[in-house]
């Protein structure tokens, strides 16, 4: 299933793919020390643009994914926050109101 | 009636409430407003930067784009590493609450950007390796520090009780700063294929002046946007205290059960 997910990423940007090709390996500067030269790696030819996509679709993803949840969650806990704190005021004013109506208002 | 709490320390309730000034969650909103648009004025640069600026490089193609946030990606969560681990030391020195969650949301970050580092490196692995993923010191270490601080994670919310769960976590903080230096020297120490000195380079490096104007760009929009996440966890950290010290206090005066 993977492989074939794959397969239909890198058929949809083929042509895309088979522009920059050329670009990459003809033109463009050096940047030294990217290429490995460990024997034991393989030096199959791997088309860089769909894993450019999907690094991009997924660093994307979870930043977004992240930010949004963080905002809902912050947003949720300060309503609560707020909303209970509102309400214990308003018992602090009800026994203020009920002190001052008996005359105990010296123990504040 | 709710006058007097019911525990036998219970304080008047008049007394309950000292010194709370403005509302919890309120935050300068245009300060807010600002952030986020310098989090997504930066991105959009860099973007612009790399695809539209940068030149192609020879010897990766079009999969060098990764390399633009990956790099900047990977220095954020170092940084972030060692701030859950020195805030990790500071509250096993001092408990205190903003240190705790100073730990606590640089350990999330921390982790978020693992993912991405782990994520976006197996793909340049791929082109530049012809392999996701080898068992080499760079990547293992970093994969192991990034279990070290969703261990501390994992702990905080598994822990059992809130307090010593949360020292704990804390010395799994601080015991991850070491893994962070071996990161950092795992290349130079045992070699491997990760690429060194691109950055910082002995050698040509990012010479080439626009390719290195981009990943400045995307270094401190990463930075910027790493920041603003932390920042709202940190928040959000605080704020969760806040409850729970809002949900007792209510507790102890027996306002709990008519507050829904």
């Amino acid at each position: 299933m993977n492989a074939s997910w794959s397969t239909g990423i890198e058929s949809a940007i083929a042509p895309v793919l088979m522009q920059q090709a050329p670009a990459a390996t003809q033109a463009g500067v050096e940047v030294k020390g990217l290429a490995s030269d460990k024997p034991n790696l393989s030096k199959e030819e791997v088309p860089g643009g769909p894993l450019m996509i999907a690094a991009y679709a997924v660093m994307w993803a979870i930043f977004f994914g992240f930010l949004v949840l963080v905002w809902r969650r912050h947003g949720a806990l300060a309503r609560e926050v707020r909303r209970l704190e509102l309400k214990l005021d308003e018992r602090i004013g009800d026994v203020l109101a009920s002190e001052d109506r008996t005359g105990k208002g010296s123990t504040r | 009636m709710a006058t007097r709490g019911s525990g036998p320390s219970s304080p008047p309730l008049t007394a309950a409430r000292p010194g709370r000034s403005r509302p919890v969650g309120s935050g300068p909103s245009a300060l807010i407003t600002a952030w986020i648009a310098l989090s997504a004025g930066l991105m959009l640069a860099a973007l612009y930067a790399v695809f539209f600026v940068a030149p192609s490089e020879r010897t990766m193609g079009i999969a060098y784009k990764i390399f633009y946030f990956h790099v900047p990606t990977a220095i954020a969560m170092g940084a972030l590493f060692v701030l859950c681990g020195v805030a990790s030391l500071a509250y096993l020195v001092q408990p205190d609450r903003r240190l705790d969650a100073a730990g606590a949301a640089s350990a999330e970050i921390a982790v978020l950007l693992g993912v991405v580092v782990l994520t976006t490196g197996p793909l340049w692995a791929r082109k530049s390796w012809g392999t996701y993923w080898t068992f080499e010191p760079r990547l293992m270490l970093t994969l192991l520090t990034v279990f070290i601080y969703a261990g501390y994670l994992a702990v905080r919310a598994f822990g059992g009780a809130p307090e010593s769960a949360r020292r704990s976590a804390a010395v799994l903080g601080v015991a991850g700063l070491p893994a962070y230096y071996f990161i950092k020297e795992s290349v130079n120490k045992w070699g491997g294929n990760h690429p060194k000195n691109v950055v910082y380079g002995d050698g040509e490096g990012l010479g080439n002046p626009d390719i290195k104007r981009a990943f400045l760009i995307a270094l401190v929009a990463v930075f910027v946007l790493a920041a603003h996440l932390l920042w709202l966890r940190y928040r959000t950290h605080l704020l969760s205290a806040r409850l729970q010290e809002a949900l007792r206090e209510m507790s102890e005066y027996d306002l709990l059960e008519d507050s829904r």
